[in-house]
């Protein structure tokens, strides 16, 4: 386990932002922190970056205490807030030997390791450039770099591809691909969820400080039912017989017809698709396609939250 | 929607067709920002204490009988008058150069400038919502003294004219250097830096360039001494006050008389301003242009062209990374060419002063060098009260302390290496000082003993100074609220403790000074007066070492070597309290992070 968190919460004056947080991620995971805005995601983190003392509760990095064992974990972790600040008057490699530095990298081993980095994040061309004349885009691959320059086992991006282009975006997404080949356990928030859909193992839903859920993205499919559900297109002369072959089905409870297809809800959703294709075969009804009813997370995220925030 | 004719009649009255909604915008954001409440209440507590000072050294101090108090009604109507006049105009400046800092920057980081662009408030409005908005918040507090100047002028002796001359004054001032400040504003993000640039500004218009001038008209040219005098009056808001001040109190003393040469400064401060406002329009335009295209970034500068990004060379971390990054910040943001411009100012000034004053014979007095000593002390603790300020909440504001904090640079590490970082860079400031000796010492003005006591007094006021600046600046969110903060913090140290000593001496303490000489002897800067006072001069500069005699306020008579240990005992104390300061830095270092 490289990251836990137990009963973990933190009060802003009277205001609950954290409450009882209990989280786990695996090591080489990547995890996708999910939940509307002001729900806990970025203190959650920045507990876990060591910037913020809990109220009560513990967190854990790679098995030790963020509050007690403070340098360990920051040696561990490398933390990219939702914002990036950068430092005027720096240029990029610059920026990077500074941070680099900060981690008590040698002297001799700075200049490879940070021409490493601008190479994995594609800045190798923009290393004597200000940092403050980058683009968004640019900047958020710079963070990315930044946070990786002291080769930390875990990464905890707030909301990185944040204010990117398509094109921006899709390349940040390949880079977190490439740092879970690595062996990096990664956790990531963002509001972009079908990109976490993409490249998370696991999710996290929270809300108003509470973990909604955490689970794989095929245990909340599970959770909202969304398996026992079957697409079926048949041909349109067809129509009227499948409907009625498949209401005749013990296992179906209900056959909803819909403008290009039928929408088939099961009680059981390990057998659905089997039974649906024997049964029209048998009828002799002539079959286009039966494909699982696919959930989108944005839809998951809206049923499992209530838009609760503070 | 169409305008009626009481509309419009309302618009006229209100001057809402010069302002638009900013006006009214501005007012209300003014009413919750508690350093605008700090801001007034210390202009109305330095008032305060101006008006008892006067009270004190005019009438109360001098004798306990009543009718002689009686026959002093009138001095002390004419010095409280003078005093007030003369302090609110200074402080209704400054007022001005602080609350003006950020008009227009906060548009531009904000990013709400581009969005005004597309609204119909015309730019014109913009500005003049902002810059009227300012000014009547403190036209009303230089209003508040008028009741009190009312009551005063009872005492008599204090003519309605001055009064009315000296507001005329005060408010086209303010007027200037309100525009001034906005219109700097424009071009530099941080308040702080405009706060330095408006101020210098200030120095180079009003008293470099009259002593320019003046060297080069009156020694050069051979111009009239009081023509000379004239002219500075009218173009010079300092000088005509100055004068005003003189013809209230000794009008025989007066080179000229000032008639309706006030009125004439008045009418040429406006035209100025107005031009200045006109400026200010063109150029907020022009950036709000930009900014509606997307072509300025969130410092408000404009994107830079890929071949300039590529430009310089790569500086190498060495040693401690904050210390490293710190040591090469300039924090004047000032390129180059400005830097050599600035240094040139800066010597060229010092030098035509030196000039004048060897001219006039007075090089070689020691008040002289006080004078000179505690213009470059006074100057030298400002910039690194501010430089010191700035420190930490520049990391919040840039949001670069998160990522700071999360690295394995521990908390002592960052805070010696921001402390060190502004004592590099304020060294130059203090270096004039101590070349300033060093050059008397070796022109034979200045006792060679004043070197080291110099020194031992600069470094722990510097030293001191910038642990009190960090120290707010962990306290703040904001760089101008740590920097006004700071800058109150060690006026009120160093120039506000002694005047309520002076004060509350004079009144529970009558006959004895016991309390007030206690005060000035942990005050650095009356030991930089005694020890120049004592030691500078063409007479005590050639005494030897072991006839040198320091006379203090505590103490009695000392030599030299009992001179230095005394010095290394207030030095100690504060270097050490200093260390308080950043002991409490340490401890709340990692709270409140954005």
């Amino acid at each position: 386990m490289m990251i836990e968190t137990v009963n973990l919460t933190k009060c802003y004056g009277q205001l609950q932002a954290l409450g009882n947080l209990n989280l786990t991620i695996n090591q080489g995971d990547i995890f996708g922190f999910i939940g509307p805005n002001g729900a806990g995601k970025t203190t959650t983190m920045r507990i876990l970056a060591t910037l913020l003392e809990p109220t009560q509760g513990q967190a854990f990095v790679d098995g030790k205490n963020v509050l007690t064992h403070g340098k360990e974990v920051r040696r561990t972790v490398g933390y990219m807030p939702d914002f990036m600040g950068v430092y005027d008057d720096l240029k990029v490699f610059e920026y990077l030997e500074f941070f680099a530095a900060a981690f008590d990298i040698p002297a001799k081993q700075r200049k490879s390791i940070v021409e490493g980095v601008l190479e994995l994040t594609d800045l190798e061309g923009k290393k004597t450039a200000a940092v403050d004349s980058l683009s968004r885009g640019m900047q958020q691959r710079l963070g990315l770099a930044r946070v990786l320059i002291h080769d930390p086992k875990v990464l905890i991006l707030d909301e990185p591809a944040s204010g990117l282009d398509p094109r921006a975006r899709i390349e940040i997404r390949e880079l977190l691909r490439e740092l879970k080949k690595m062996g990096k356990t990664i956790m990531i928030s963002s509001h972009i969820l079908s990109e976490l859909e993409e490249i998370c193992d696991y999710v996290g839903i929270i809300e108003h400080g509470q973990l909604v859920f955490s689970g794989t993205l095929d245990e909340i499919w599970k959770k909202l039912g969304t398996h026992s559900k079957v697409r079926v297109t048949v041909v349109d002369e067809h129509k009227a017989k499948a409907i009625e072959l498949l209401n005749a089905v013990p296992e179906i409870e209900q056959v909803v017809e819909q403008k290009s297809h039928l929408l088939v809800n099961f009680t059981d959703g390990q057998i659905a698709g089997s039974v649906v294709a024997k049964t029209l075969v048998g009828g002799d009804v002539d079959i286009v396609s039966i494909e699982p009813e696919k959930m989108k997370l944005d839809d998951a995220f809206l049923q499992l939250t209530k838009g609760m925030v503070h | 929607m169409k305008h009626t004719f009481i509309d419009r009649v309302y618009d006229a009255v209100t001057l809402s067709w010069l302002t638009g909604p900013i006006f009214s915008k501005e007012l209300r954001i003014s009413s919750r920002r508690k350093r605008n409440y700090f801001l007034r209440s210390s202009y109305l507590l330095i008032l305060l204490i101006a008006i008892l000072l006067a009270w004190e050294a005019m009438v109360h101090s001098y004798s306990s009988n009543v009718v002689y108090r009686v026959s002093r009604l009138s001095a002390a109507g004419m010095a409280i008058t003078g005093t007030v006049v003369m302090v609110q105009f200074y402080l209704a400046i400054l007022v001005s150069v602080i609350m003006l800092s950020n008009a227009i920057s906060e548009e531009v980081y904000h990013k709400t400038l581009g969005v005004l662009m597309s609204t119909p408030i015309s730019m014109v409005q913009v500005i003049a919502g902002k810059l009227l908005s300012k000014l009547l918040q403190l036209i009303l507090l230089v209003c508040l003294t008028l009741p009190i100047l009312g009551i005063v002028r009872v005492f008599g002796g204090v003519p309605w004219e001055y009064l009315i001359k000296s507001f005329c004054v005060t408010l086209t001032a303010v007027i200037f250097v309100g525009i001034w400040t906005l219109y700097l504003s424009i071009h530099q993000k941080h308040a702080y830096i405009v706060i330095i640039r408006s101020i210098l500004g200030l120095i180079v218009f009003f008293f470099v360039a009259p002593l320019f001038f003046g060297w080069l008209a009156i020694g050069e040219l051979n111009v009239d001494d009081d023509s000379y005098l004239l002219c500075v009056a009218v173009t010079n808001p300092m000088f005509l006050m100055a004068m005003l001040m003189v013809e209230l109190m000794e009008p025989r003393g007066m080179p000229f008389a000032t008639n309706s040469w006030w009125i004439v400064h008045c009418l040429m401060m406006l035209g100025i301003s107005t031009l200045l406002f006109i400026r200010a329009v063109t150029v907020v335009r022009k950036k709000a242009l930009l900014q509606a295209c997307g072509q300025l970034d969130d410092g408000g500068k404009t994107k830079r062209r890929s071949k300039t990004e590529k430009l310089g060379k790569i500086h190498h971390v060495k040693g401690p990374p904050v210390l490293w990054k710190e040591w090469r910040d300039s924090r004047l943001k000032m390129g180059g060419a400005k830097r050599i411009i600035a240094c040139l100012l800066v010597t060229g000034s010092i030098l035509i002063s030196y000039a004048i004053f060897e001219n006039e014979n007075f090089l070689d007095d020691d008040y002289c060098h006080i004078m000179y000593a505690m213009i470059f002390a006074g100057l030298s603790t400002f910039l690194t009260a501010i430089f010191a300020a700035t420190t930490i909440t520049s990391e919040k504001a840039s949001r670069t302390w998160p990522a700071l904090l999360c690295t394995l640079v521990t908390d002592w590490q960052i805070i010696w290496g921001k402390v060190i970082g502004v004592l590099r860079r304020s060294t130059l400031f203090w270096g004039i000082l101590v070349l300033h000796m060093t050059i008397f010492i070796l022109v034979g003005y200045i006792h060679p003993a004043a070197l080291p006591h110099i020194v031992m007094i600069a470094m722990p006021v510097a030293f001191f100074t910038t642990c009190s600046g960090v120290f707010f600046s962990s306290l703040f969110k904001h760089t101008t609220s740590a920097v006004v903060a700071n800058m109150i913090f060690v006026a009120l140290l160093w120039a506000g403790v002694p005047f309520f000593a002076t004060i509350i001496g004079g009144i529970f303490f009558r006959g004895s000074d016991v309390l007030i000489e206690t005060v000035v002897m942990t005050n650095p800067f009356y030991y930089l007066i005694e020890v120049l006072d004592d030691i500078a001069g063409k007479g005590d500069a050639s005494t030897s070492w072991s006839r040198l005699r320091y006379s203090w306020a505590v103490g009695g008579k000392m030599n030299f070597i009992e001179a230095t240990v005394l010095l290394w005992v207030v030095a100690s104390a504060y270097i050490v309290t200093g260390l308080g300061f950043l002991k409490i830095v340490k401890m709340r270092l990692r709270k409140n992070i954005v």
